[in-house]
C-alpha cells in the first residue's frame, strides 16, 4: 500500500501553502497559498479513495476544487476592494482593527 | 440520546427519494434568495423602500413556520445525508427565526439612510448564508456538512466586506476570510484523514467502523482517526469563534456593518455549534476519551477570555465579541458534556441567539437615529449614486464612554439594552439565568466540576464587563437631551421582541425548556 | 399568594422605570404600596399562622422548583422587610424633595431589590433562596452605583458586586454540592455531606454567608457602600441584604447543627468582624461610616451566636435580629436627614443638633440606646439575652468567645456614646444651619424610633414571635424569653458594668483626634481589579495585535499542537512504496511548483507555478484513474489561473493597456496547457488502470444514472443534495462578486472617504 507516503506528500504540500499564507505580504499571493493547501486535501482524499476502494473521497475533490474557486473569486474580490480603498494590498498594513 | 437510524447500505446505490416536505424550510431559504433577484431585477421599483426586508423576513418566518410543522418528524433525508429530528429542527428554527430578526434589523442599517443600491444584495446572501447554515445542522455526512459551511462561510466572507464606505469594514472581510479560507483547508483535511481512517464519510458509518465483536475494528487506523478529529475540532473551533481560535472575532466583529455582526455572532455562531456538537456526537462519541480534553481546554480559555481579557475593551462591540466568545465558553461545555448536554445545548444556543441579536441591533439603532438625506454639507455626507447620506455606521468606534447620557438620549433603547445585558450576565429571570444555569448543571452532571468552577467563575467576571455598559448609559451626560429617534419600526419590533423573549422566557422557561426536551432522543 | 406579590412588586418597578422621573417623588409612595401590602400579609403569619407553601415546577428537565414555605423565623424576617421597606419608600420621597432626577430608576430598583429580598426570605428550598440571593446583589450593585456622577460611587459599586458575586460563586459550589447528596432541595430535608465533600460544602457556604453579610475579611465592601443614597443604606446595609447571610445561616443551621467546621468557622468569623468593626466604628469621623462600622460589629455579633448554635445563643441571635433592624434603619434615617437638612455627616463640624432637630435627637436617642442595650428598650431585652448566653457557656468558649462578646459589647456602647455625642452634643462656637424639616423624612424614622420603645412595653408580644422564630433554628430554644426586667441577676451587672465602661471610654474618645480607619482590603480589591484589566489590556495589544499573519501564527500553532498527543500511535512501519514512476514525477513536479508559488518573488511566476500545481493534480488524478476529476481540476485551474492575471492587471497602480492583459493570459494558458499536455500523457502512460475500484459503481450509474461518467452520476442522482449545495456556493460567489465589484465602480466617483 502506498498511502504514507501521499499522506506525507500532502502534509509537506500543506505546510508549504500555510508558509506562504505566513509569510505573503501581498494579499493576492496570499489566496494562492490557500490554493495550495486545499489542494494538499485533494491529495489526501484521493490516496484514501483508491485506498478504501471508494469513490465518495473523489466527489469530495470535486467539490473542493470548486470550493477552491469559489474561494478565490470572492478572495480576489475583496482584495481588489481594499485596494480601491487603500491602494495597497499589503496585508500587514491591514491592522486598523486591533486591540 | 440522538440516535438515528443506520443509513442504508451506499453500496446498494439507490437514487435516493426526495422529501419535499420535510426538505421544504431549507429549500425555502435556498430559493427565496433567487426569486427575489428575478423579481427584482424584472420590477426595479421592488428595491425601494423596506418591500426587500419584509419579504426576507417573511421568507425566514415561513421556513420557521413550516419547521414548526414538521415537529415530531425524526427521519434521514436524501440517502442519509441530511436528518430531520429535533436538534434539526430547532437549529432550523434558531436561523431561520434569526434570519428575520437581521433583515428587519438591515432596514435600519440600509433603507432608513436611503442606500437602496445593494439592498437585494444583502438580503439574498443573507438567505443563501442560511440556507448553508441550515444544511450544517442538519448535516449527516462530512461532504454535505463542508459544503454547507462552505455556503455559509464564503455567504458570509462577503456580507461582511459589502459595505461601500468602509474600508475597516473590508479589512474585517479580508482578515475573516484569510483565516476562515485556512481554517476551512484545515478542517477539510480532518474530514479528509478521518475519511481514510473509516472509509465512509456518512456520521452514523464512522461511529461504527471503530467497532467489531472484540470492540476494536483493525480497518479503522486510530491514529489517523485521532489526529484528523483533531483537525476538524480546529476547523470547528474557528467557526464558532472559541478561543484560542478566536483572534478574528473582535476584529470583525467590530469592522463588520453592525447587523451583520449580529448575524455571525447569532446564526452562523449558533448553526457552526449545533454541527460541532452532532459530529462529535454522532461520528466521534466513540473516541470521546480522546477528544473531550481538547473540548474543555478550547471551553476553558473561551471563558477565561471572554470575560478576563474582554475587560481590558472599552469598545462596544468589541465588548461583545469577547461576550460572544465567552458564550461560547458556554456552548462548548454544554458540547463536552454529550447526552447529558443536549438540551443544555439547544437551550443556550436559542437564548444566546436572540439575546445578541437585540445587543447588536439596539447599539446599531442608538448610533444611527439622524435624519437620512441631511442638506448640510457636513464632512461626514457622502454621495451615493444621486442619493447624499451620511456616513452609515457609527456604532464601530463606539465606546463605554460614548455611551454615557445614553439613558437620556434613547431611553427605550437603554432600557431594552439594560435587559439584555443583565440576560447575558446571567441575571436571575432572564433567560440567560436558566442557559447558564444548564451548562453549569450539565457539567456537573457529567462530573466535570472543574470546567463547572471555571463556568462559574467566568460568569461572575463576565457579569462586570456587561454591568458596565449599564452603569455607563445611565451615566449623567451634559448633553442628554433625547434624540430625535428615526428609528425603522421593523428594526423596533425585531429588538422588542428580542427583549420580550429574553424576559418572558426568563420568568416562565417552560416552554423553550419543552422544545428542546426530548431533542436528543 | 407570593408569585402574586412579587409580580405586583416587579409590575410596580416596571411602572417606575417607564414613567421615567415624571413622577417625582410620588413615585415612591406607589412602590411603597406593595410592600405595604406584603408587611400586612406578612403580619397575619404571625405568630404562628404559617402560609401553605407554594410551589411552581420551573424548568422541569433540570429539576428546579420554585418553592415558597416561609417559617416561622422567616415569617418574623419578612415583616421586617416589607414594614421596613414601606417606611423607607416614604422616607426616600422625603430624601429626593423635589429632584426629580433619577427618581424613577431609582424607585424601580429599590423596589425590585425589595422584592427580591421577600423572595430570598420566602424561600423554602436551596435553588429559589440563590436566585434571589444573585438578583439581590445585581440590585445592591445598581442602588450603589446611584450617584453615578461620584467617581468614588462606582469605584465602591464595583468592589460591592466583585465580592457579593464571588460569594455567590461560592454559594452556588456549595449549594451545588448539598443538592448533590440530597433528593429534596427543601430546607427541611437537607442533610449535611459528610467528609471532604461536606467541609468543602461548609467552605463554600459559610464564605457567601461572609461576603454577603459582611463578615471579616469581606466587610471591606460595606463601608464603600455608604456612596448609595441614604435610603439604600438604612434598607439593604442595616436592616436587609447584609441580613440574607444571617438568614442563610439560620436556614442551614439545622441541616449543619453537627458539623464542627460550620459553628468554628462561624464563631471565628463572627468575633473577628464583631470586634474589627467595633473597633473601626470609633475610628470615623463621618456619621454614615460610624454606623456602617457599627453594623459590621453587630452582624458579628449575631453570627457569632448563630454559630455557636446553643439554644440560648440562638434564642438571643434572634432577638438582636430583630432590635438590630429596627434601631439600625432608624439610625441611618436619622443621620440621612441630618446629612440632607447641614449638608454634612461630619461629626467633627455637627454640633448641638439637639435644639435644631429635637425629633431627629429623640429618635437617634432612643434607637441609639436600644442599640448599646439599655432600658426601656428592645435593645436591652436582647442584649440581656446575650449576656445570659455568655453566662450559659463553659470552659475556653467562655474565655475566648463569651469574654469577646462582653468585650465588643462595651465597644458598641463607646462608639454609640461618640456618635450621639458627636452629632447632637454642643461644643461652644461653633453653630450649623439647619434647613427646615422634612416630614417624609422624619415621620418614618419617628416610627421606627417608637417601634424599639414599643418593642420593650410589648415584651410578651415578641417574645411569642421570638420562641416561634428561634425554635426553627434549634428545637430548644423555645425554653427561653425575653425580660423586660430580669431583676439583679449577674447578666445584669454584666449589662451595668458594660455600659458603664462603654460610656467612659465613648466619652474619652468622642472629640479626641483618632487616625480614620480605612477598609485597608479596599484598596487591595481594587488594585486587584485594577491589575486585572490591566494585565488584560497588556495580554490583549500583545496577542490581538491585529496583524493577520500573527493570527495565522497562532491558529494554526494550535491546530497543529493539537494533534500531537495522536502522534505517538502513528503506525509508521507500513511506510510502503510507491504505486508507479509517474506519481513519483508528479510529486515532485508538483513539490516543486508549490515551493515556488510560496517563494517567487514574480507574481507572474507564482501565478504560473500555481497553474502547475493544478496541473500537477490533474495528472494525479488522472493516475488514480479519475478523469473526469482531471479535466474539471483543468478547467477549474485555468478559470482560476486567468483570475490571478486579471485580478493583478488591476491591482497594478498604473493600469496596463488591455492587450497587455491578453497577452500575459495568453502566455500563461498556453504555457500551462503544454505542460498539462505532456503531464497527462506521462501521467495516463503509467497509470494502473485496473486497480481502480470503480466497477461496482460503475455498472451500475450506466442502468441507475443513465450515464457512463461514474462522478458525474455520483454528483446528478447519487449527491443530488451536495451538487444543490455546490450550485449553491457559486451562486453566493456570483452574487457576492457583482455586488462587491459593484461597490468599486461606485467608488471611483466619490472618492477615498475613512
Amino acid at each position: 500500500m502506498f498511502l504514507n507516503q501521499f499522506l506525507l506528500f500532502a502534509a509537506v504540500l500543506f505546510s508549504i501553502g500555510v508558509y506562504g499564507v505566513l509569510t505573503r505580504r501581498n494579499g493576492v499571493l496570499v489566496l494562492m497559498s490557500i490554493e495550495l493547501i486545499l489542494n494538499a486535501v485533494n491529495i489526501n482524499l484521493i490516496a484514501f479513495a483508491a485506498y478504501n476502494q471508494d469513490l465518495s473521497g473523489q466527489v469530495f475533490a470535486l467539490f473542493i476544487i470548486a470550493v477552491a474557486a469559489a474561494e478565490v473569486g470572492v478572495g480576489l474580490a475583496i482584495v481588489l476592494l481594499i485596494y480601491r480603498n487603500r491602494r495597497s494590498i499589503d496585508i500587514t498594513e491591514q491592522n486598523a482593527l486591533r486591540g | 440520546m440522538i440516535t438515528f437510524q443506520t443509513v442504508a447500505n451506499p453500496d446498494a446505490f439507490e437514487v435516493p427519494i426526495v422529501e419535499w416536505g420535510a426538505l421544504s424550510p431549507l429549500l425555502i431559504m435556498a430559493l427565496a434568495p433567487i426569486l427575489l433577484v428575478t423579481v427584482s431585477s424584472v420590477v426595479p421599483s421592488f428595491k425601494k423602500a423596506s418591500l426587500p426586508t419584509v419579504y426576507t423576513a417573511g421568507a425566514a418566518l415561513l421556513s420557521a413556520a413550516v419547521t414548526a410543522t414538521l415537529w415530531s418528524d425524526n427521519r434521514l433525508l436524501m440517502d442519509g445525508a441530511l436528518t430531520i429530528d429535533r436538534f434539526t429542527l430547532v437549529g432550523w428554527l434558531i436561523i431561520a427565526v434569526g434570519v428575520a430578526a437581521i433583515a428587519m434589523l438591515l432596514d435600519n442599517y440600509i433603507v432608513k439612510q436611503g442606500y437602496f443600491e445593494q439592498i437585494i444584495e444583502w438580503n439574498v446572501l443573507l438567505m443563501i448564508s442560511a440556507a448553508g447554515g441550515m444544511i450544517v445542522v442538519a448535516a449527516q455526512d462530512l461532504i454535505v456538512l463542508f459544503v454547507g459551511i462552505e455556503v455559509l462561510s464564503i455567504a458570509t466572507y462577503v456580507l461582511v466586506g459589502l459595505h461601500l464606505r468602509k474600508p475597516i469594514a473590508q479589512e474585517a472581510a479580508f482578515k475573516y476570510f484569510i483565516l476562515g479560507a485556512v481554517s476551512s483547508g484545515v478542517f477539510a483535511y480532518g474530514i479528509a484523514l478521518v475519511y481514510g481512517a473509516t472509509g465512509s464519510t456518512y456520521l452514523s458509518e464512522i461511529a461504527t467502523s471503530g467497532r467489531n465483536s472484540l470492540g476494536l475494528n483493525p480497518v479503522v487506523d486510530s491514529s489517523l482517526m485521532l489526529v484528523g478529529i483533531a483537525l476538524m475540532l480546529g476547523g470547528f473551533a474557528f467557526k464558532v469563534g472559541a478561543a484560542p481560535f478566536h483572534s478574528w472575532t473582535p476584529d470583525v466583529y467590530q469592522g463588520a456593518p453592525t447587523p451583520i455582526t449580529a448575524y455571525m455572532a447569532s446564526a452562523v455562531k449558533v448553526a457552526a455549534a449545533l454541527g460541532f456538537a452532532r459530529v462529535m456526537h454522532d461520528a466521534f462519541g466513540e473516541f470521546s476519551v480522546d477528544w473531550q480534553p481538547l473540548v474543555s481546554v478550547l471551553a476553558v480559555l473561551s471563558l477565561v477570555a471572554g470575560s478576563f481579557i474582554g475587560l481590558a475593551q472599552k469598545n462596544l462591540k468589541r465588548i461583545l465579541a469577547y461576550s460572544s466568545i465567552n458564550h461560547v465558553g458556554f456552548i462548548l461545555i454544554a458540547i463536552y458534556a454529550l447526552d447529558e448536554g443536549v438540551e443544555a445545548l439547544l437551550f443556550y444556543s436559542a437564548s444566546y441567539a436572540f439575546t445578541v441579536i437585540g445587543s447588536f441591533g439596539i447599539l446599531m439603532m442608538m448610533t444611527q437615529t439622524e435624519p437620512v438625506l441631511a442638506e448640510s454639507d457636513d464632512e461626514k455626507m457622502v454621495m451615493i449614486g444621486a442619493n447624499k447620506i451620511r456616513n452609515l455606521e457609527s456604532a464601530d468606534g463606539m465606546t463605554l464612554d460614548d455611551l454615557a447620557g445614553a439613558s437620556k438620549r434613547h431611553p427605550l433603547l437603554a432600557g431594552l439594552f439594560a435587559v439584555l445585558l443583565f440576560s447575558q450576565a446571567g441575571v436571575p429571570f432572564t433567560v440567560g439565568f436558566w442557559a447558564k444555569l444548564q451548562a453549569i448543571l450539565a457539567a456537573v452532571s457529567v462530573e466535570a466540576y472543574l470546567l463547572a468552577g471555571f463556568a462559574i467563575l467566568a460568569a461572575v467576571v463576565a457579569a462586570v464587563l456587561y454591568l458596565r455598559i449599564v452603569v455607563a448609559m445611565y451615566l449623567k451626560s451634559d448633553d442628554s437631551e433625547p434624540a430625535r429617534t428615526n428609528y425603522s419600526k421593523l428594526s423596533l419590533i425585531a429588538v422588542v421582541a428580542c427583549v420580550l423573549l429574553t424576559v418572558g422566557l426568563g420568568i416562565y422557561p417552560e416552554p423553550l425548556s419543552d422544545l428542546v426536551t426530548n431533542a436528543g432522543s | 399568594m407570593f408569585l402574586t406579590l412579587l409580580a405586583i412588586s416587579g409590575l410596580v418597578s416596571v411602572i417606575a422605570a417607564a414613567s421615567r422621573d415624571k413622577l417625582g417623588k410620588a413615585v415612591f409612595y406607589i412602590a411603597a404600596t406593595p410592600l405595604a401590602a406584603a408587611a400586612v400579609v406578612s403580619a397575619s403569619w404571625l405568630p404562628d399562622n404559617l402560609p401553605s407553601s407554594q410551589s411552581v415546577s420551573w424548568v422541569d428537565n433540570a429539576g428546579l422548583i420554585f418553592n415558597f414555605a416561609p417559617g416561622s423565623f422567616q415569617a418574623v424576617v419578612s415583616f421586617l422587610v416589607a414594614a421596613i421597606g414601606a417606611l423607607i419608600m416614604v422616607y426616600a420621597a422625603g430624601y429626593f424633595g423635589n429632584d426629580r432626577e433619577g427618581t424613577g430608576r431609582f424607585a424601580a430598583v429599590l423596589s425590585l431589590f425589595a422584592a427580591s429580598m421577600l423572595g430570598l426570605v420566602w424561600a423554602g428550598n436551596i435553588w429559589t433562596l440563590f436566585i434571589f440571593w444573585e438578583l439581590t446583589s445585581i440590585t445592591s450593585f445598581l442602588l450603589i452605583g446611584h450617584k453615578s456622577t461620584k467617581p468614588s460611587a462606582l469605584q465602591s459599586a464595583r468592589r460591592a458586586l466583585v465580592i457579593t458575586a464571588g460569594g455567590g460563586l461560592c454559594l452556588l459550589g456549595g449549594l451545588l454540592i448539598l443538592a448533590e447528596g440530597n433528593a429534596s432541595t427543601a430546607f427541611t430535608s437537607l442533610s449535611a455531606p459528610t467528609g471532604a465533600t461536606g467541609t468543602a460544602a461548609v467552605v463554600l457556604i459559610i464564605t457567601a454567608i461572609a461576603t454577603k453579610s459582611a463578615q471579616f475579611p469581606f466587610h471591606i465592601w460595606l463601608p464603600g457602600a455608604m456612596d448609595a443614597p441614604t435610603p439604600v443604606s438604612a434598607y439593604l446595609h442595616s436592616a436587609t441584604m447584609v441580613k440574607a447571610g444571617i438568614i442563610l445561616l439560620a436556614l442551614l443551621t439545622p441541616t449543619f447543627a453537627s458539623s464542627e467546621t460550620w459553628s468554628t468557622a462561624a464563631i471565628a468569623i463572627g468575633v473577628i468582624t464583631m470586634l474589627w468593626g467595633a473597633i473601626g466604628a470609633l475610628r470615623q469621623f463621618d456619621a454614615k461610616l460610624i454606623l456602617a462600622w457599627g453594623t459590621v460589629s453587630q452582624l458579628g455579633l449575631i453570627v457569632t451566636l448563630l454559630g455557636l448554635g446553643e439554644p440560648k445563643a440562638v434564642f438571643a441571635g434572634v432577638s438582636l435580629f430583630v432590635a438590630h433592624a429596627i434601631f439600625k434603619a432608624a439610625l441611618f434615617m436619622v443621620v440621612g436627614e441630618i446629612d440632607i437638612r447641614t449638608k454634612t455627616r461630619d461629626i467633627r463640624e455637627l454640633s448641638g443638633l439637639a435644639k435644631s432637630m429635637p425629633v431627629a435627637f429623640f429618635v437617634a436617642l432612643v434607637s441609639g440606646l436600644s442599640m448599646a442595650g439599655i432600658p426601656p428598650l428592645l435593645g436591652f431585652a436582647a442584649k440581656e439575652a446575650a449576656v445570659e448566653a455568655v453566662l450559659k457557656l463553659e470552659g475556653l468558649t467562655l474565655w475566648t468567645t463569651g469574654a469577646a462578646i462582653i468585650f465588643g459589647s462595651v465597644l458598641t456602647v463607646a462608639y454609640t456614646t461618640r456618635l450621639l455625642i458627636g452629632v447632637f452634643g454642643s461644643s461652644e462656637g461653633r453653630s450649623i444651619e439647619v434647613a427646615k424639616v422634612r416630614l417624609e423624612m422624619t415621620a418614618p424614622a419617628a416610627v421606627l424610633g417608637t417601634a424599639s420603645f414599643l418593642g420593650y412595653v410589648f415584651i410578651d408580644q415578641i417574645n411569642t414571635l421570638v420562641i416561634e422564630a428561634s425554635g426553627e433554628i434549634n428545637s430548644q430554644a423555645e425554653l427561653y424569653v425575653l425580660y423586660r426586667w430580669p431583676g439583679i441577676t449577674d447578666a445584669f451587672l454584666i449589662s451595668v458594668a458594660v455600659v458603664l465602661a462603654g460610656t467612659i471610654v465613648g466619652a474619652l474618645v468622642s472629640r479626641s483626634k483618632v487616625s480614620e480607619a480605612r477598609a485597608l482590603g479596599a484598596e487591595l480589591v481594587d488594585k486587584a481589579v485594577d491589575g486585572t484589566i490591566r494585565f488584560a489590556g497588556k495580554f490583549t495589544r500583545v496577542v490581538q495585535h491585529g496583524s493577520l499573519p500573527i493570527y495565522v501564527v497562532v491558529m494554526s500553532l494550535v491546530a497543529a499542537a493539537s494533534t500531537i498527543p495522536f502522534w505517538f500511535s502513528l503506525e509508521i512501519d507500513g511506510l510502503y512504496r510507491y504505486d508507479n514512476n509517474a506519481q513519483v514525477v508528479l510529486a515532485i513536479f508538483i513539490g516543486l511548483a508549490a515551493l515556488v508559488v510560496a517563494f517567487t518573488k514574480s507574481r507572474l511566476g507564482a501565478v504560473l507555478a500555481l497553474g502547475f500545481v493544478g496541473l500537477g493534480m490533474a495528472g494525479l488524478f488522472i493516475n488514480h484513474g479519475a478523469a473526469d476529476l482531471a479535466l474539471t481540476q483543468l478547467l477549474v485551474e485555468t478559470i482560476i489561473v486567468v483570475g490571478f492575471v486579471l485580478g493583478f492587471s488591476h491591482l497594478s497602480s498604473s493600469f496596463p493597456p488591455v492587450g497587455r492583459i491578453w497577452q500575459e493570459i495568453r502566455i500563461v494558458v498556453s504555457v500551462l496547457v503544454a505542460t498539462g499536455v505532456g503531464v497527462g500523457l506521462v501521467a495516463v502512460s503509467s497509470s494502473d488502470v485496473n486497480s481502480k475500484p470503480v466497477d461496482d459503481f460503475f455498472s451500475q450509474s450506466v442502468t441507475t444514472g443513465g450515464g457512463n461518467n461514474v462522478v458525474n452520476v455520483i454528483l446528478t442522482d447519487m449527491r443530488a443534495l451536495d451538487t444543490l449545495g455546490e450550485v449553491v456556493v457559486l451562486a453566493v460567489v456570483v452574487v457576492g462578486i457583482v455586488a462587491l465589484s459593484k461597490a468599486v465602480k461606485e467608488h471611483k466617483t466619490v472618492g477615498v472617504e475613512r
